[in-house]
């Protein structure tokens, strides 16, 4: 597997990851010696095994689909690095030329529903 | 107290027995005071807490003492002081897995493997230092500073839960807790000389372990003897509604003295590491071990298991697959930092996180998100999960024809700070002799067995399966009193005389 720069920038955007020019020069070529020894994999036998099949969770033992206690969402809120008491804060995410239903909102935010994730 | 000055060399049993006692002086408010002393006095040279909980720990102490005088048993870890890995949740004191990203976070509520060992007695002395994200095998990897070896402050403690084996090594708590994705626990504990346990997956709640690689974590004990380490397995174990991959095990209370006659003992030939660089002196002590059983009535199984052969490149793209998922929650949203410089929400995540992780984290990311991605998952993600389903089923084949495995748990001591910071590749091999428990869900424990030439501790590793922890430290427990071999410790100040 060759891994250059132009993979890697790839990747780090898939990744969310705005990486500067001077870690994905550095980054590229530890890539390659980790997929070259990664790489050994290809010469496993690994038999007829499915990799599907091997979820380790007992059925049986799950609980009721109950509701149970949940957190004040003021102490996840309090976590937020912005938030307007409500919800929380992030920059606006529609395009400025499209019509937004947040006119109204705080200049710069958008409101984005749920805080308890 | 025939043997120990200080109450805080007791063995676990013995210090929380002599704290239940009414008619005892000892209280849980002077084991608290003197782990605090003796932080103050030893972390400055080691850094192996990355805070301490002072007032936590007294009003825990003291809520044990009043038990006590009041005719109630308050468990059987009383007044223990315990440090937790600072990737697992006590509510009210900062979590940081050793980021920058999660800074200022405060979490709400407990872990679950903390909250037991607090149920039973335990007292949180402090938070322990960490590669970040648990991404590691030195603690160098921390944004807040390496961790140092108790032994040779210029050589690492070994990682990811270096804070935990330092501060348990260096006697600055009797407990601690860590988390074991591909050796975090065992490597550790061997380069500190002390015991450390992975469990068998789903024997410990994940709830409140900040997760990495889901499918491999687990959170285990680490102290100075098996007995101690079983005491603290015991208060943590048990399944929980809150991680539905808990599930109900045997036991792993001590077993009836069986001895080491008749034990079968199985060696893989995968295992050896005579020829790796710098393993023959770590080997020889693993062969002298083998001479004593052998001597002692035990069988040995040789075993061939090739795949373990895989079990690095199979471990570097799991591992990271997943933390590629897990890690996209931090994005500057929810919690932690947020970059100052972005004027979209993309710039928000792509700059918040470029800013927040370090260099170790961003390569894994990078790994298991290209190992992921569309046109490679089956070559890699893919064909790694079938290696590790055979992987898994080679494990329970060896376990028909033997009891236990052993090998070393790191292929050398410890090695200087700086030596591999470099070279990810070359830190990542560190792991050769760890991974596969984790990949095959198995049990695992490594114990303290003797010194390199250069004076510095050796472990050794029993690997079993399943749900065989109570049968692992029974065997690790008549090994220590067949080899002699058991946590000595370092040189410094540490205001004891044995």
């Amino acid at each position: 597997m060759d891994i250059d720069e132009d993979l890697v920038r790839n990747v780090a955007q898939l990744a969310r990851l705005e990486l500067t020019d001077d870690e994905v020069h550095a980054i590229a070529p530890q890539l390659a010696r980790i997929f070259a020894h990664v790489d050994k994999l290809q010469a496993v036998d690994v038999g007829s095994h499915d990799p599907a099949t091997q979820a380790p969770i007992d059925l049986d033992g799950l609980r009721d689909d109950t509701v149970g206690e949940t957190l004040d969402p003021r102490a996840i809120l309090r976590n937020a690095p912005a938030h307007d008491g409500a919800f929380l804060v992030v920059p606006r995410f529609f395009d400025g030329d499209e019509p937004s239903a947040e006119s109204s909102a705080p200049q710069g935010s958008a409101s984005e529903g749920n805080a308890s994730s | 107290m025939k043997g120990f000055d200080n109450p805080l060399d007791l063995p676990v049993a013995t210090m929380a027995a002599r704290v239940r006692d009414a008619d005892d002086p000892l209280t849980a408010s002077e084991l608290v005071e003197t782990s605090l002393l003796r932080i103050e006095a030893l972390d400055p040279a080691i850094h192996a807490f990355l805070c301490t909980t002072p007032d936590l720990a007294r009003a825990q102490a003291e809520a044990v003492d009043t038990a006590v005088a009041e005719g109630r048993d308050p468990g059987p870890l009383a007044g223990v002081p315990l440090a937790v890995k600072d990737n697992i949740a006590v509510p009210g004191v900062p979590l940081t897995c050793a980021s920058k990203i999660l800074g200022g976070y405060v979490p709400p509520t407990w872990a679950t493997s903390v909250k037991r060992a607090v149920d039973a007695g335990a007292c949180i002395v402090g938070k322990t230092n960490l590669d970040e994200f648990a991404m590691g095998s030195s603690t160098e990897n921390s944004a807040f500073g390496a961790t140092r070896n108790p032994f040779d402050t210029s050589r690492v403690p070994g990682g990811s839960s270096g804070g935990s084996a330092a501060a348990v090594a260096a006697g600055m708590a009797p407990l601690a807790l860590g988390s074991d994705t591909g050796g975090s626990i065992r490597q550790p504990a061997a380069l500190c000389g002390i015991v450390g346990l992975k469990p068998t997956y789903g024997r410990v709640s994940r709830n409140g372990l900040v997760a990495f690689a889901s499918s491999l974590d687990q959170v285990g004990p680490m102290a100075r003897s098996a007995a101690d380490a079983r005491a603290l397995l015991e208060a943590i174990e048990g399944t929980d509604a809150a991680d539905a991959t808990t599930r109900r095990m045997s036991e792993v209370a001590r077993g009836p003295q069986t001895g080491l006659d008749g034990l079968r003992v199985g060696w893989a030939r995968e295992f050896d590491v005579r020829d790796v660089p710098g393993g023959a002196p770590t080997q020889d002590v693993v062969d002298g071990v083998r001479t004593l059983l052998e001597d002692g009535g035990a069988t040995s199984v040789d075993l061939s298991l090739p795949l373990v052969e895989a079990s690095i490149p199979v471990y570097y793209i799991v591992a990271p697959a997943e933390a590629s998922s897990n890690l996209a929650r931090y994005d500057g949203v929810r919690y932690g930092q947020r970059t100052a410089d972005a004027e979209t929400l993309q710039q928000l995540y792509a700059r918040t996180r470029d800013e927040g992780f370090g260099e170790e984290v961003k390569r894994r990311i990078l790994i298991g998100t290209f190992a992921l991605s569309s046109g490679y998952a089956d070559a890699y993600y893919k064909r790694a999960m079938a290696a590790r389903g055979a992987l898994r089923v080679a494990f329970q084949e060896a376990f028909e024809t033997c009891d236990v495995i052993l090998s070393a748990t790191t292929p050398t001591p410890a090695f200087a700070i700086g030596e591999k910071a470099g070279d990810p590749l070359a830190m990542y091999l560190c792991d050769v002799l760890t991974v596969a428990a984790n990949l095959a869900g198995i049990p695992a424990v490594s114990i303290p067995c003797g010194r390199s030439a250069e004076g510095l501790p050796v472990g050794l590793q029993l690997w079993g399966p399943a749900g065989s922890e109570g049968r692992l430290l029974d065997i690790a427990e008549d090994l220590a009193d067949a080899t002699g071999h058991r946590y000595l410790a370092p040189s410094l100040e540490t205001g004891r005389t044995a």
